[in-house]
């Protein structure tokens, strides 16, 4: 609760640096870099972009680049869950719509009871690329089909787990058909696999498409549209607007782009945004203050089909593994939804694989007899922490608000 | 493992909307380098404008640092790839440098500030930004009301005079654009119904010299 309030207040940082700056008069700078005098952060993005665009060595751009490099294996890309002004604006505007569909959606269904489930969540982008996915694991059956998004019998029914259509799985990375493309380990052989650690995806396309254009072009073309950079530039067209009457096309240019890149194009952060997908590359080597789950209190573990967890992610992180954990923006939010408790923040794990060992237990191992249980045990659990439970169920970005809400 | 989110990850639309961005991206860069950019006066500290446009991550520094306001943030309209990068307004404000011309110790506030060495180290005492010009439409000397002699009387560099007529000229290489002639002149103040953007004298990039007079 401690930790949401202040993730509430912590983006306006870079809000409060520039007007703070136009108050009292001094450059304290903007989130592209601040500090004071010759000692400053710097967008690492941006120092990669003009290291490349003047094709030199600039010392104190390597330096503030080291100083980025130290935080992120420190902290990981804790900039993108707690700092960055572009995540609130985008889930504003973004969290509305889905609302507004999802209330759509669940008159159509009938059942305004269920909560909504992950696949509604995403809209558009998991059904079309849905069929059909073979995961090994049989996993959210049950979530999926109380949603209603038509898996074929009840929980458990009559398929073996190990072979379950589930369609809230289409994007299970042994299963989905585009995961070629990238030319990834398909990593199908079941739950003792060794999953890689990274995987790229759209983001480091356009990561790789910013610092080639720079080198190109010569100066640093995503600077022009970064929503960071707009939003706080915006703060500032705004304050000359209103304090010198400065009417210039900034005003309109500068709206333009940012409804554009967060609103027209949903997920920003999670498609497209090359300084996120620069953060989580830095945060690699990152093992501290990852989420880890308490196999005593989780219910998953214990046999139920909970996954508020993972609904919650707005990364689609899943805690129990240490799968793209480089992308984990220790937003806690997992933490706040887990309705057992289990989920904690350590500064070091204790031992390392052996969450994810647990974690592929009951699922993998005796996932039949968890599907059997789970209908039982969900619904149990269901009444207990209803609210909570039917907010966090298989929502993902959304049930952010949908949770907070309940607070 | 079951992963239902990871919304970009390893999907045809995931991949879809790599390449798009990628080439949106791409295109950007190419059609800001080709519209060009505005003829504006940038800080000191600037070599040339292409390193300006190189090294300039648009963060706002060098305008919070400047003690006089003479820096603004250029807008759409002096070119796409020059919006939100700095400028030089002399209505506001003009530049001494900081005082880096008399003292060589010290160096501007606002190359100081920036962090990426888009405004650079230089030898101050011999740094241009610009130089200034003056328009006989808005001069009040060259108008019907002849004798201000502010902008001569004002330039710390003597690079105003007066010639025979008694009317201000430039010494373009005394000059070197620091804008206190353009900050002090009152053409506005005593004729603005004119509706002119700029001032009876008023600077621009040495380079566009030639051109803008």
């Amino acid at each position: 609760m401690k930790k949401l309030i202040v993730r509430r207040i912590t983006p306006l940082i870079g809000i409060a640096l520039v007007i703070g700056g136009l108050l009292f008069h001094v450059s304290t700078g903007t989130l592209s870099s601040f500090g004071w005098e010759d000692i400053a952060y710097l967008c690492p993005l941006g120092a990669l972009e003009t290291l490349l665009a003047t094709k030199s060595f600039i010392p104190r751009v390597v330096i503030a680049f080291v100083v980025v490099l130290v935080v992120c294996f420190a902290l990981g890309r804790v900039f993108c869950g707690w700092v960055c002004p572009v995540p609130p604006i985008a889930r504003f505007f973004g969290g509305r719509r889905r609302r507004v569909r999802r209330e759509a959606e669940e008159r159509e269904a009938g059942c305004a009871h269920q909560g909504s489930n992950g696949s509604h969540a995403l809209g558009e982008s998991h059904e079309a690329e849905a069929p059909a996915a073979l995961d090994g694991i049989a996993a959210n059956v049950a979530s999926c089909a109380s949603g209603g998004s038509g898996a074929s019998g009840g929980p458990g029914a009559d398929v073996a787990p190990a072979a379950d259509a589930a369609p809230c799985d289409s994007a299970a990375p042994a299963a989905t058909g585009g995961c070629g493309e990238f030319g990834a380990p398909g990593a199908s052989s079941g739950a003792a696999a060794k999953r890689p650690r990274f995987r790229p995806d759209s983001r480091h396309g356009v990561l790789a498409a910013a610092l080639l254009s720079s080198l190109v072009f010569g100066f640093p073309v995503f600077c022009l549209v970064c929503p960071v950079g707009l939003t706080l530039g915006l703060v500032l067209a705004l304050w000359f607007l209103f304090t010198a009457a400065e009417v210039n096309l900034s005003l309109l240019v500068i709206p333009v782009v940012l409804v554009v890149e967060l609103v027209v194009l949903r997920h920003w952060c999670q498609r497209l945004c090359p300084l996120g997908a620069l953060m989580s590359l830095l945060s690699l080597p990152n093992r501290s203050v990852r989420p880890s789950v308490d196999a005593k209190k989780c219910l998953r573990m214990n046999g139920s089909h909970c996954d508020a967890c993972v609904g919650v992610c707005a990364e689609g992180l899943d805690p129990h593994t240490s799968e793209r954990m480089n992308d984990c923006t220790k937003c806690a939010q997992c933490q706040r939804v887990c309705p057992g408790g289990a989920i904690s923040f350590p500064l070091l794990a204790k031992r390392s694989g052996r969450n994810e060992r647990n974690a592929r237990g009951p699922r993998g191992v005796q996932g039949a007899q968890a599907e059997q249980g789970a209908q039982g045990a969900r619904s149990a659990w269901g009444t207990c922490s209803s609210r909570d439970a039917q907010g966090a169920q298989g929502a993902h970005a959304h049930a952010e608000e949908n949770g907070e809400n309940h607070d | 493992m079951s992963e239902k989110f990871s919304g970009p990850l390893l999907s045809r639309k995931g991949f879809l909307y790599g390449v798009a961005g990628s080439a949106a991206l791409v295109a950007l860069g190419g059609g800001a380098a080709f519209a060009g950019s505005a003829q504006v006066v940038r800080p000191p500290g600037c070599v040339s404008e292409e390193s300006l446009l190189a090294a300039c991550i648009r963060c706002d520094r060098c305008r919070g640092a400047c003690p006089h306001d003479a820096i603004v943030i250029a807008s759409p309209e002096d070119g796409i790839v020059s919006m939100r990068t700095p400028k030089l307004d002399f209505h506001q404000g003009y530049c001494d440098f900081c005082g880096a011309k008399q003292d060589e110790g010290s160096r501007p506030r606002c190359v100081q500030a920036c962090p990426t060495g888009a405004l650079a180290e230089r030898p101050w005492a011999d740094e241009v930004i610009g130089v200034a010009i003056i328009d006989p439409q808005e001069c009040i000397a060259y108008t019907n009301y002849a004798g201000c002699t502010v902008c001569v009387d004002v330039c710390p560099y003597e690079a105003v005079f007066l010639d025979g007529d008694g009317l201000p000229v430039v010494d373009a290489n005394a000059c070197n654009g620091c804008g206190y002639c353009e900050y002090r002149c009152p053409s506005h103040s005593y004729r603005s119904f004119s509706g002119s953007a700029h001032r009876g004298i008023y600077v621009v990039k040495s380079t566009a010299e030639g051109a803008a007079s």
